[in-house]
């Protein structure tokens, strides 16, 4: 198994791409929002990267959501 | 240019190329040439090639130059100009000096401005995301990994006399060799993790 997949494997499904989407940002609009690379958007989005803390309740307070509505632990593993 | 990764695909990558051919070239010619003024037009040539090169590199990646990124260019092109200007002109000029004080501050100059550079990245590091540390951090295992092996197979050939290296020139290679490998580590994870 590539280390992608474990990554993947263990990854938590989040909301991200579905909120990012209901405000009609791209990848690159929410980046630039959070002060972050596009690619950390679409890995966060894709499930290879989970986000630190900081990161995840900084996309929370930005879409006005609890972070246990936009990230899931276990529905990844 | 700050708007360069929503330029058409061909676009991007035009200029990432052109600016690779711009780089390597005005290196080549800088090392070729002894005249000033083709020294001072290969360098700032090299400058150019080396803003458009960080420009294009992110643009090819669909990415946007973040205030971190300009800061890094703004510190890294003078203290590179000054780093050339140095190993150009006033190093070689070690010879000619009789004190032996000045001549080993002349010697160890160009050190100065390399601080600088190692100063500007481990900034650069700290301020990045946090995905893009761990881009690197995976970059600086695999330069160091890489450059010890190397260095240490280089090692036992010489200890055995299989081969005959220069001990200095050898010393002088580890930077270099980490920054390349360190380069194209950086490059592959930044690929790797592109995204659509």
């Amino acid at each position: 198994m590539r280390l992608e997949q474990v990554a993947l494997a263990w990854a938590m499904k989040n909301r991200v791409r579905e909120l990012r989407e209901a405000h009609g940002w791209s990848q690159g609009a929410l980046a630039e929002h959070l002060d972050v690379s596009r690619q950390t958007i679409n890995a966060i989005e894709t499930g290879k990267y989970d986000p630190s803390l900081p990161l995840a309740f900084k996309l929370a307070r930005l879409f006005k959501q609890r972070i246990e509505s936009m990230f899931d632990p276990d529905e990844g593993r | 240019m700050d708007k360069m990764n929503e330029w058409p695909k061909w676009q991007r990558w035009g200029v990432w190329l052109s600016s690779w051919v711009l780089y390597l070239g005005s290196f080549a010619v800088l090392l070729s040439f002894e005249s000033w003024v083709m020294r001072g037009l290969a360098l700032l040539a090299l400058c150019v090639g080396l803003v458009l090169l960080t420009y294009s590199s992110k643009a090819v990646l669909n990415e946007r130059m973040r205030k971190v990124d300009r800061w890094y260019v703004r510190v890294l092109l003078p203290t590179f100009v000054v780093y050339m200007v140095l190993m150009l002109y006033v190093w070689p000029m070690y010879s000619r000096i009789e004190v032996p004080w000045l001549e080993v501050i002349v010697v160890l100059l160009p050190l100065l401005p390399l601080a600088v550079i190692v100063w500007a990245m481990m900034r650069y590091m700290a301020r990045c995301d946090e995905l893009e540390r761990r881009q690197q951090l995976d970059a600086i295992g695999i330069a160091a990994a890489v450059v010890s092996l190397v260095s240490f197979a280089l090692g036992l050939l010489a200890a055995t006399k299989l081969i005959v290296v220069n001990g200095a020139l050898v010393l002088l290679m580890i930077f270099p060799a980490l920054c390349i490998v360190y380069g194209l580590a950086c490059a592959w994870s930044k690929w790797r993790w592109r995204g659509r």
